[in-house]
């Protein structure tokens, strides 16, 4: 909104030197990143005390579930607050004419939508089993993953002809593979939806979401501000994409968001992020991959969500088909606190993991 | 809301529209003649000579055709039997003509007799100008009897406007011919005027009628008795009492004649302006409460029959008696208002106005009388009218001849009309009591009060306005001052009145019950049906179910008009008989759509069962066009699907438990317990009366066994297999209510009655049902339903029944103890689950079924019942206990609860939805099975616990699954429940497990109390086993009994698994465990070198846990050296566990607060 302003302004000749500010990437980046940081902090214990009068809690409010040593009761459906912050930043900072921005802000919303529909329903219906059932919560996603990947492929999308069905590798130069148009969709559809899933079931541990998104967002944000820009693109040998740097803005501004959503969510919790904020997050990432042409690079970057999903589908899908264990438990989270790591101890160190994917990700960028 | 009010008021508005055009023109067509006749000598001729046809069409139109011809007409016709109708009419036609050609005939000749008869007083010339005028108005009285009989068949073929228009259509041409022919002609043009008004009428419906008469062809159905008959019988009854309520006009007349000149036509127009506001208001009221009476008698609704009739004596009140005052005050002024124009002269008014007086006082008990003979003939009683109007009618005689000759005159006369109507209302009232009908006093003294409050603010500006108004016979000013005086009070007034009728205004509903399939289903509803008619809210209801199951059988009974919506269960069966399913439930909701766009209920009310799931659903899709509202009503604990789905259609879900508001996914559940049929509330007759009307010994131990409507097959089998052994238990009697059921698998009757006859041989009386001891006493009886089984129970000592939600709502109810039998395999297991949670507190004992291996009927294991009965049968203080429990814990404020929460739904407000969602023990065993199997391995020595009781059953069927699961349940509960019993189909079936159930078989006899020779070769398989929790298990298994299985062998295996490189830390943790069993001290200890800096600190916490076991089981000679050998070892951590203070303090600090509750 601001900068639609100062374009605005700046069209009608009121060509003010510290409005020229608004028009650079990187201050809109650091201005976003602080705004949705701050309006995380200011709200945040508010809103958790908003959330648990209104009873969005974990599994029941019942008294007699509650004892000192587990986490019954706390609120969930902290996204909401990530949501509300990144909405509001986004609105100040982001470029809103750009399509980047709108398929992100759109897309995030609304599976943070889905997320929440998942969330009240398990709060309302007073268990955890009884959420969205696996069926219905993946024609929702679908519902948005579709649309999305139709918009790739279609002239909408700002990336030019030849590149939009292109799938760059890596550590390799130029776009190895380059798909058709049905199989890049299944592609798209296929990724997307496990990228969000992966996501969605690292969020078990105080923190452990948060942290790790944190630094795959980043990774992806600095490729989104590389892209954009004409002179580190050619510097680097990417494909200079116009307007990719919105995604940079966007990006840096769910991190503020987490950052501040992590004040409050850090060892131990005093709200979690439900499936609101990791749906919605998981999502964030999956299209952030996609519009920067880095799909490849999620394995990577997100070598612990792949992981995860992993574990857990090799724990629930093989050994449930087996009748037996095959690790001691799963998602890999609850394997390491059952090794008897404590919680807070299993967060940093995967982040710690995390970061060290990010800076082999980062890599990428120069040795190629 | 159907406001009954506006509805009684609009209805008879609608109705009466045409008559009170008719009324207004007739008194046009008074004033008029008045104003060329005038009030003299003349026009008293006139009434005299037109009293008898004037009678005639009264006691014809109003009364008899109406009443005793046209109701038979009305049947014939909507049976079908068309030329029936029309041969009917046809004759009532030819005997009407006859009639009145024998009556013209004789009234021609006797004319003046009957002049004279009919008024002695009048002078020689008044006479013979009467009997003139009364010859030649004869035809009118052909003509008028012939078109009201025509317009009575308008009027019952629905052709009202028609009806309703003709007397105005008549009125319309003598008010013309009156205006044309009154200069030239004189009294004569009044006769011509009459005479071409009755021809009009006459004319104008004569198309119509045979347009009517002409559809009337054929019979649809077959004839039945002669009509006509029945008709006469009844019409002379109408005849007399409408004779004798009408003819006392005459008798008026036939006194006021003595009075002198002017006095009958003086009585005549103050009677038709007294007749205007009666016949405007009265009749509206009667006749349209008449139909709704005649609805409510035929639905023996006599609580809401009262109700009509204060209502209808309610606004009687209210709008007549001002209109009674109002005309008192202003007599005169109205009189001359109306009446003093032309030839009517002011003598004559301070006539009319003096008759009119005293004739006002009359308005209010008309209005009364006309209401309940409606209601007199609602009850098809025409007798007791008829000899209150006889009655009457010589009252009114005697004070005419008394009064008259008092200074009131003609005053006189109208006042004795006055009293001797009055004192008919009295008489009817006093009638009434014969009929179950509440009318109270207080109610109506409430009215008076309320009316005379109301007056207040009326008469005081009445008699303001007389005193200001200016003395003035100018029609213009009076009118203005009239009608402004009028209007004022009447505003004032109705302000206040209306308020006052508002607040008793009772929003009445259209219901639709629906729900069914067993009577579990149809009770519920038909009691909440009960709860809104007790409360006065229902004002039409249907019942909606399905052909062939309970509802047909019960709903029947209630007079609730049946009909049938298809619906299908969804659960089970194939794919296929799903879709079949979904088919039918499709179309159901689409039948139901229409029917609910007919019938425009208020109100839906489902009963759970897949049968009401199709109203709901298209209750629910009308919602945005009809004003309606769905309530819900769960009475089992866990909501099948179909009903879990209605549920968040639903505006409020009344649930039976509360825990069913954790399983319905609306949020609107609202704990109403159960709605027990109100026969179950009532306290009984004293036992020994009761015994006595249903023929029980006295002294006998009655047990009333019951297995709900449709009968529960497997109690029917035990209860007649036990049956010999029942019969040696002495003073024992069994009333055994055995079930409507009568599917192709099962008829519960001839099933039971051949069982029966097997068991007892010639002891049992199959015709009758009944078995008798040896030595010839009755000990037994069945049937298959006994509609008054809850007078059976009351008797009861002790019952034995379902754990379906009525029976134990119904058990509770009685407080008697009771056995329950709850069915097995139904979802979720619940009624079994039930039952133990309410045994768990001690209010019910609980048999339970097993799974007959040989068949897919369950059975009672008739040893174990004969126990239990035999028990219940000694112990008194036992059953004592039982009762009370039960009592203590039944809802008893479940139909307030009910109406309130229907009541906010109505409103629209806002309702108490249950908000502490409590997880059902048995859900939490049932979600997280290891909670079940914790449990368990606390209680198992606890024979007596009910869900070891339960769960011992239930083992077998487990076991006997094929879902690896369900068996992987079998297991556990095998080792928590140490069924040593059943270790051998571990010990068989163990190389044929898989991975879980390996896993859980090793750790299941790791509970056994006692080693078994088995175990060894377990172990061994165990630790060779290539899943790591098998290995676990199966060390822990060896820890738990390492001196029976002290084998080198199995020594050496452990050992190895410590060794291995690569092995799960769970089991070497346990081997870790089963070292410090095997090795010695040092041995020990040279193998533990390495755990003491193991970075998994679960190796740690294991040897220090083996430290500590070896300790217990005296493992070390040198203590010294162990604790030497600990203290080197690594003490860091990376596993804590937290204490969240404040949620420590809170749940204290709660803790004292809930204590401090208690005391």
């Amino acid at each position: 909104m601001i900068k639609l302003l100062v374009d605005a302004l700046m069209g009608n000749g009121m060509d003010i030197g510290v409005l020229r500010l608004v028009n650079y990437l990187s201050f809109r980046v650091i201005m976003g990143m602080v705004t949705s940081l701050l309006f995380a902090l200011a709200f945040g214990f508010r809103f958790i005390v908003f959330l648990y009068r209104k009873k969005l809690r974990d599994v029941s409010g019942d008294i007699s579930a509650i004892n000192a040593f587990g986490k019954r009761g706390i609120p969930t459906g902290g996204g909401l607050l990530v949501m509300l912050s990144v909405t509001f930043s986004t609105l100040l900072w982001g470029d809103l004419t750009n399509r980047f921005t709108i398929v992100l802000i759109v897309g995030f919303l609304y599976l943070g939508f889905v997320g929440f529909v998942d969330d009240f329903q398990k709060v309302r219906f007073k268990s955890s089993l009884s959420g969205l059932s696996q069926l219905g919560k993946t024609i929702l996603l679908l519902l948005f993953i579709l649309p999305f990947a139709v918009f790739l492929i279609s002239g909408l999308n700002p990336v030019p002809e030849p590149l939009r069905t292109a799938i760059f590798i890596p550590f390799l130069k130029n776009p190895v593979l380059n798909l058709s148009t049905g199989f890049y969709i299944a592609f798209v559809v296929f990724a997307v939806f496990s990228i969000v899933n992966a996501v969605n079931i690292t969020d078990g541990l105080d923190g452990l979401l948060g942290g790790t998104a944190i630094l795959t967002i980043g990774v992806y944000m600095i490729f989104a501000y590389i892209i954009g820009n004409a002179v580190y693109a050619n510097y680097l040998l990417f494909p200079f994409v116009a307007g990719t740097g919105e995604i940079a803005v966007f990006g840096a501004i769910l991190i503020g968001a987490l950052f501040g959503f992590l004040w409050f969510n850090t060892y131990p919790a005093e709200v979690f992020l439900g499936d609101t904020g990791s749906l919605a997050v998981g999502g964030a990432i999956a299209m952030m991959a996609f519009l920067t042409k880095q799909e490849l690079l999620f394995p990577i970057v997100g070598g612990l969500f792949v992981f995860e999903i992993f574990t857990s589908l090799l724990q629930q899908k093989i050994g449930g088909r087996l009748g037996r264990r095959i690790l001691h438990r799963a998602p890999f989270h609850h394997e390491m606190t059952h090794r008897g790591i404590a919680e807070p101890k299993v967060v940093v160190r995967l982040i710690i993991v995390s970061i060290l994917l990010a800076l082999i990700a980062l890599l990428s960028l120069k040795v190629r | 809301m159907k406001k009954l009010t506006t509805k009684v008021l609009k209805g008879g508005a609608v109705l009466t529209s045409g008559t009170l055009l008719s009324r207004v023109l007739g008194f046009v067509r008074e004033i008029l003649a008045a104003a060329f006749f005038g009030g003299g000598r003349l026009y008293d001729a006139f009434v005299i000579a037109f009293s008898v046809p004037a009678l005639f069409r009264r006691i014809l139109g109003e009364e008899m055709f109406e009443r005793a011809f046209m109701p038979p007409f009305e049947r014939l016709r909507s049976q079908g039997q068309a030329s029936t109708a029309r041969r009917l009419v046809i004759r009532i036609f030819f005997v009407l003509g006859l009639v009145l050609l024998v009556l013209t005939a004789v009234l021609f000749f006797f004319m003046p007799t009957l002049v004279h008869f009919l008024a002695p007083g009048l002078s020689p010339d008044t006479a013979r100008e009467a009997v003139l005028l009364g010859k030649q108005v004869l035809p009118f009285l052909t003509l008028i009897s012939f078109s009201t009989l025509t317009g009575a068949v308008l009027l019952f073929s629905d052709r009202k406007v028609v009806y309703s228009t003709a007397p105005a259509v008549m009125n319309v041409v003598i008010i013309l011919a009156l205006i044309a022919f009154h200069r030239h002609l004189g009294i004569t043009a009044l006769i011509i005027a009459y005479l071409s008004g009755a021809a009009a009428f006459f004319l104008f419906q004569l198309p119509v009628f045979f347009r009517v008469m002409k559809n009337l062809k054929e019979d649809k159905t077959a004839n039945g008795e002669d009509p006509l008959n029945h008709s006469l019988k009844e019409s002379s009854r109408i005849f007399v009492t409408a004779l004798a309520n009408k003819g006392v006009e005459i008798v008026d007349r036939m006194v006021a004649s003595l009075v002198g000149s002017g006095a009958i036509s003086s009585l005549w127009y103050s009677f038709r302006i007294i007749h205007l506001p009666f016949a405007i208001m009265g009749l509206a009221i009667s006749r349209s409460i008449a139909p709704e009476l005649s609805r409510l008698r035929g639905s023996r609704n006599y609580r809401d029959f009262g109700n009509v009739i204060h209502l209808g004596v309610d606004t009687n009140l209210f709008l007549l008696v001002p209109v009674t005052i109002f005309f008192m005050i202003f007599s005169r002024e109205v009189i001359t208002l109306f009446y003093f124009r032309g030839a009517f002269t002011l003598t004559a008014v301070d006539r009319t106005s003096l008759a009119f007086f005293y004739y006002a006082l009359a308005i209010l008990p008309m209005g009364l009388i006309a209401l309940l003979n409606r209601i007199f003939s609602a009850f098809e009683n025409n007798r007791a009218p008829m000899r209150v109007a006889v009655f009457g009618a010589c009252l009114n005689v005697f004070l005419d001849f008394i009064l008259y000759q008092t200074p009131l005159k003609q005053g006189g006369i109208a006042l004795a009309t006055a009293i001797s109507q009055a004192v008919q209302v009295l008489f009817l009232f006093a009638a009434l009591g014969r009929y179950p009908i509440r009318i109270r006093l207080s109610r109506i003294l409430a009215t008076v009060g309320q009316l005379l409050f109301a007056l207040l603010f009326f008469v005081p500006i009445l008699i303001l306005g007389k005193f200001w108004m200016p003395e003035t016979l100018h029609f213009f000013t009076l009118f203005f001052w009239l009608g402004g005086i009028g209007a004022i009070a009447f505003i004032f007034y109705g302000i206040v009145a209306y308020g006052f009728l508002r607040s008793r205004r009772t929003e009445k509903m259209k219901v639709v019950l629906t729900g069914g399939g067993t009577g579990g289903h149809v009770y519920p509803s038909l009691s909440i049906y009960q709860i809104l008619l007790d409360k006065n809210r229902i004002y039409q209801v249907r019942y909606w179910g399905i052909h062939g199951r309970a509802e047909e059988e019960i709903v029947p009974r209630t007079n609730i008009p049946l009909e049938f919506v298809p619906a299908a269960p969804i659960a089970g069966g194939s794919p296929a008989a799903k879709l079949r399913s979904a088919v039918t439930i499709f179309r159901g909701t689409m039948i139901a759509m229409g029917k609910l766009l007919r019938f425009r209920p208020h109100l839906v009310v489902a009963a759970g069962g897949y049968v009401s799931a199709p109203v709901v659903f298209g209750a629910y899709l009308l919602k945005p066009f009809l004003k309606l509202k769905i309530v819900i009503d769960e009475q089992n604990l866990v909501p099948g699907l179909l009903n879990k789905t209605a549920s968040l259609m639903a505006d409020a879900v009344l649930v039976n438990f509360r825990e069913s508001a954790y399983f319905m996914w609306s949020n609107r559940c609202v704990y109403t317990g159960y709605p027990v049929r109100p026969d179950y509330l009532k306290p009984g007759k004293p036992k020994s009366d009761l015994r006595k009307e249903l023929d029980i010994p006295e002294n006998a131990f009655l047990v009333v066994v019951s297995g709900g409507s449709m009968g529960a097959r497997a109690i029917n089998c035990c209860m007649a297999d036990a049956m010999d052994r029942l019969s040696e238990m002495d003073n024992l009697f069994i009333v055994h209510s055995i079930g409507m059921s009568q599917t192709s698998d099962y008829h519960a009757l001839d099933d039971t009655v051949k069982r029966l006859a097997a068991s007892m041989d010639e002891l049992f009386d199959k015709t009758r049902i009944e078995a008798h001891r040896k030595d010839g006493t009755i000990f037994y009886r069945g049937s298959t339903y006994f509609h008054d089984i809850y007078r059976y129970q009351q008797a009861a000592d002790l019952l034995i029944c379902r754990a379906g939600a009525g029976a134990l709502a119904e058990a509770m109810a009685l407080a008697k103890p009771t056995l329950l039998i709850p069915k097995r395999g139904l979802p979720g297991d619940h009624q079994e689950l039930n039952a133990i949670s309410i045994a768990e507190q001690g209010a019910m004992d609980v048999l339970f079924e097993e799974a007959d291996t040989k068949s897919n009927v369950d059975r009672i294991p008739i040893p174990l019942f004969l126990e239990r009965i035999d028990q219940l049968m000694k112990n008194e203080e036992y059953r004592k206990t039982l009762g009370e429990s039960a009592a203590r814990l039944f809802f008893r404020h479940s139909a307030d609860r009910i109406y309130a929460t229907i009541d906010s739904v109505i409103k629209q407000k806002e309702i108490e939805g249950e908000t502490q969602i409590v997880e059902p023990r048995f859900v939490q065993f049932q979600r997280t099975f290891d909670n079940l199997i914790r449990f368990l391995d606390h209680n198992a020595s606890k024979k007596n616990n009910l869900y070891v009781r339960f769960y011992n059953i239930k083992v077998h069927e487990y076991l006997a699954s094929n879902q690896p699961l369900t068996v992987n349940k079998g297991i556990k509960l095998i080792g928590s429940l140490k069924r040593v019993d059943l270790y051998p189909f571990i010990y068989e079936n163990f190389d044929d497990f898989h991975g879980f159930q390996k896993r859980n078989a090793l750790a299941a006899l790791t509970k056994a109390d006692q080693f078994q020779v088995p175990f060894k070769n377990l172990v061994e398989k165990g630790l060779r086993d290539s899943y790591f929790e098998t290995r676990r298990e199966a060390v822990s298994l060896f820890n738990c009994f390492h001196t029976h299985l002290a084998d080198d062998e199995i020594h050496k295996m452990i050992l190895n698994l410590l060794k291995k490189r690569i092995e799960s830390f769970e089991v070497k943790a346990e081997a870790i465990g089963a070292a410090v069993r095997i090795l010695d001290q040092n041995a020990f200890l040279k193998q533990m070198e390495p755990v003491l800096f193991a970075r998994n600190i679960r190796y740690r916490e294991a040897l220090l846990d083996a430290i500590r076991d070896g300790l217990n089981l005296n493992r070390f000679e040198n203590r010294e050296i162990v604790r030497n050998f600990l203290k080197r070892m690594l003490i860091t951590t990376s596993q804590f566990q937290p204490s969240f203070t404040v949620r420590q303090r809170f749940l204290t600090t709660i803790k004292k607060l809930e204590e401090t509750d208690h005391d």
